[in-house]
């Protein structure tokens, strides 16, 4: 009887100590799949967020893009229609050696160029810069530069158009044209 | 006797134990295996829904906006009356032929691969891959009747894009004063 009590209280206390394991074992378990199910979620979470960053700067170069096409529109440049600038007006501003250029301080662009159709697969250095001697067979207008350290320029295409005269008639010509704004880059201090 | 007992209800038990961390164990890789193959369906199809999908540009809108005003080098009525490439689409809509004896077809397709060239200069090592252009005339919904292709081409190869803009333009077409269709021309461009 004794010997079997004994038997007993051990099984008893190897039974309790087993259970005690399988409770460790299944809070282990749980602590792996909560810590799985965390980690796929953060996997999610950043690959969203990535999303949205890059949507951000997309919409934020879209407005940009957007803002050039209104700059372009303004009076001082349109021909007449929207979307449309007038290359007589553009050779009007580009700024002559002897002359001060009121226009850098008129906006608040750190540089306004137009290139032209023939200068678009030529690096700046290749283009040929419009003034009132080469006009209109040239690439670049430069209405001004500034070239400050950080600029940050935006382009929108826009259709360039100027009167050309054909058998005494005098007819519009348009052709397709890059409108260039610049802007200098704040660096945090 | 007694001890050879206790010993073999040990081992009974001992086995039932076993059997049930077997059976806990296949349960967690069942788990496992349904949540990574979860994993793994949500990732693919969200990938592949943000490589299919075309995003709106205002580029390229610009770019399709500024074409319109292009002047081309064909003349229906006299001379110097040069068509703008929006006049030009619905020149070769009506099948008409410039003053020079030129198709106005092949004048818009020749413009347009030129203005779309030059634009967005397409390459294997340029960040535009390819392009995709498609001009058609749709009739009011209320006729029923198929989209007529005035103008489809592509240049370059439209395979993995890391992103697709696009861009588009109606054409509004009047006759006897009610719109009887209009002509769209869409743009899509590959960019690597």
């Amino acid at each position: 009887m004794k010997k079997l009590k004994l038997n007993n209280k051990i099984n008893r206390k190897s039974l309790n100590k087993k259970a005690q394991i399988k409770i460790q074992e299944m809070s282990f378990v749980l602590i792996a799949v909560a810590l799985f199910f965390i980690l796929v979620g953060l996997f999610i979470v950043s690959i969203v967020q990535s999303n949205l960053y890059r949507k951000a700067s997309d919409f934020a170069q879209e407005k940009a893009i957007a803002s050039v096409k209104n700059f372009a529109y303004s009076p001082e440049f349109n021909y007449n229609e929207q979307n449309c600038i007038d290359a007589d007006k553009l050779i009007g501003f580009v700024k002559k050696e002897s002359q001060d250029h009121n226009y850098e301080k008129f906006w608040d662009f750190t540089s306004i160029k137009v290139i032209k159709e023939s200068g678009f697969n030529k690096s700046e250095g290749e283009m040929i810069e419009c003034n009132a001697g080469n006009y209109p067979d040239c690439d670049i207008f430069i209405l001004y530069d500034k070239t400050p350290l950080n600029e940050v320029s935006v382009s929108s295409y826009i259709a360039l158009c100027k009167k050309e005269k054909e058998n005494s008639y005098i007819y519009e010509k348009c052709g397709l044209a890059k409108f260039v704004i610049g802007s200098e880059r704040k660096i945090p201090e | 006797m007694e001890n050879k007992k206790s010993k073999k209800i040990k081992r009974k038990s001992l086995n039932k134990f076993n059997k049930k961390a077997q059976h806990e164990i296949i349960g967690f890789v069942i788990i496992v295996v349904i949540v990574i193959v979860a994993g793994l369906f949500f990732l693919s199809f969200s990938l592949r829904r943000n490589k299919t999908s075309i995003q709106s540009s205002a580029e390229i809108s610009n770019l399709i906006e500024a074409s319109m005003y292009y002047t081309t080098e064909c003349a229906i009525d006299y001379l110097p009356k040069y068509d703008n490439f929006q006049d030009l689409i619905k020149s070769c809509y009506n099948q008409e032929i410039c003053l020079d004896g030129q198709d106005s077809c092949v004048i818009l397709n020749r413009t347009l691969e030129r203005i779309l060239d030059q634009s967005l200069n397409i390459g294997p090592d340029s960040k535009n891959k390819a392009y995709i252009t498609n001009i058609f005339y749709k009739y009011p919904e209320e006729q029923n009747i198929p989209n007529e292709e005035i103008s489809y081409f592509e240049k370059g190869e439209f395979k993995n894009c890391s992103l697709v803009l696009g861009g588009d333009y109606m054409i509004y077409i009047i006759s006897n004063g009610i719109n009887s269709g209009n002509i769209y021309f869409e743009l899509e461009v590959c960019s690597g």
